[in-house]
């Protein structure tokens, strides 16, 4: 069960994070407004809503993992106890506060658009970030702990910009390529996102090995034959390269395709998005493993 | 220490010390399994991890005494904790435990979220 709802809650707060980025970098003026190319403010609102309900049922499925009773038997002074102490609680109580703020930017009218994707981004941000402690960065202590802590908020945060924008552009060139305006904006967004994709897969990269390293490179834990978590990690790594080569056949040779109206990129990127899907999928399943 | 020279070099190499495991491990404990020790009132289990005190605890059954025919395991009444460095849990009786075998249960949780359970058998002579 908690697989699932750590699958569900990362795939959303990923979402609440990645789309108003979208729109702040691959948008401009008027595009920014909710409605004119996304709803954003409905986006907002629902990946935050669902946010806390999945934040809420992940939190509950945890604490009842600890203490090895079924969630149904769990009493509140346990919940309250481990949720006002530590440091996983004090995420927690952030991630709920981040989440509630998106919330209202979404239902509070005359935000103005940036303003709203600005501070909908940020509040999304620190929402994915805090995700990077209920994981495997928080075992290590002193500056080993806060290595892995900002390589992992960091791997997150690049995972739900990615994320993000594969899911907005592949809602932009699924629109009637027929129609200049779409073809122009969606060709437009497409270019302009190599810049992002490069440096979204650079932290990917780097943060990856800093927390591969952590975790499995110790003194006493063989690396062959793979243990059931590396199996995981194998094939994660093994869609992150697919990923790549979707990633880069859209860059150089559908992405220019598109000023055609030659839609062909659209099955691309929705492959992309389903290795990137089977990737929060097996991290959220591993995560609850040893390594 | 055969491991020691292994781990150093490991350490140098990263820069950086991480020699936790992602799941806690019971590394020492005393009386450790299957020995056999003169009576105590305190079972020290040391772990690869720091634990979340809330979630740390065991119970400690009499399995076997000597002379009598036993039905059923006898449930010891302890006390345990967390010691102050958070990789210990130390279980403590009101008196020391008569002649007899023990099974002792643990559950721990790390503070990556993780929980183990585990158990073992030592005798009082």
């Amino acid at each position: 069960m908690l697989p699932l709802l750590r699958f569900a809650l990362f795939t959303d707060v990923m979402l609440l994070f990645g789309l108003p980025l979208f729109g702040l970098y691959g948008l401009r003026g008027e595009e920014r407004r909710s409605g004119a190319v996304f709803a954003f403010s409905a986006w907002i609102g629902v990946t935050a809503a669902l946010g806390l309900l999945l934040g809420g049922a992940a939190w509950l499925a945890l604490i009842a993992g600890m203490a090895g009773l079924p969630v149904t038997q769990l009493d509140a002074a346990t919940v309250m106890a481990f949720t006002g102490g530590g440091a996983i609680g004090l995420a927690f109580c952030v991630r709920v506060g981040a989440t509630a703020l998106a919330l209202l930017l979404a239902i509070i009218p005359g935000v103005p658009p940036r303003a709203r994707l600005a501070l909908a981004t940020l509040a999304g941000g620190i929402a994915l970030g805090s995700l990077a402690w209920g994981g495997h960065a928080t075992m290590e202590d002193g500056a080993a702990g806060w290595v892995h802590l900002i390589a992992d908020i960091a791997h997150l945060l690049a995972a739900g910009a990615w994320i993000g924008a594969i899911v907005a552009l592949l809602l932009l060139a699924c629109r009637n390529l027929a129609v200049t305006k779409n073809r122009v904006l969606a060709g437009r967004t497409l270019a302009s996102f190599s810049a992002v994709g490069t440096l979204v897969v650079a932290t990917l990269l780097v943060t990856g090995m800093v927390n591969a390293w952590m975790l499995l490179f110790q003194p006493d834990m063989p690396l062959w034959p793979l243990n059931a978590y590396q199996v995981l990690l194998a094939l994660k790594l093994g869609a992150f390269g697919g990923m790549l080569l979707l990633a880069a056949a859209n860059r150089w040779i559908f992405a220019p395709r598109v000023a055609q109206g030659d839609g062909s990129i659209r099955a691309v990127i929705a492959l992309e998005l389903a290795l990137g899907i089977a990737i929060v999928m097996l991290v959220a399943w591993a995560g609850t493993m040893a390594p | 220490m055969r491991l020691l020279p292994i781990s150093a070099l490991a350490l140098a190499l990263a820069g950086i010390a991480s020699p936790a495991m992602a799941h806690p491990k019971l590394l020492a404990a005393t009386p450790a399994a299957n020995a056999t020790v003169a009576p105590t009132n305190r079972i020290e289990l040391t772990f690869s991890e720091k634990l979340i005190a809330q979630f740390a605890g065991a119970s400690l059954d009499m399995t076997d005494m000597p002379g009598i025919k036993m039905h059923a395991p006898m449930t010891m009444k302890v006390a345990t904790s967390v010691t102050p460095d958070g990789l210990g849990l130390n279980v403590v009786t009101a008196k020391p435990l008569p002649k007899g075998t023990y099974k002792i249960t643990y559950h721990v949780v790390s503070a990556d979220t993780h929980r183990i359970e585990g158990t073992y058998s030592f005798n009082i002579q």
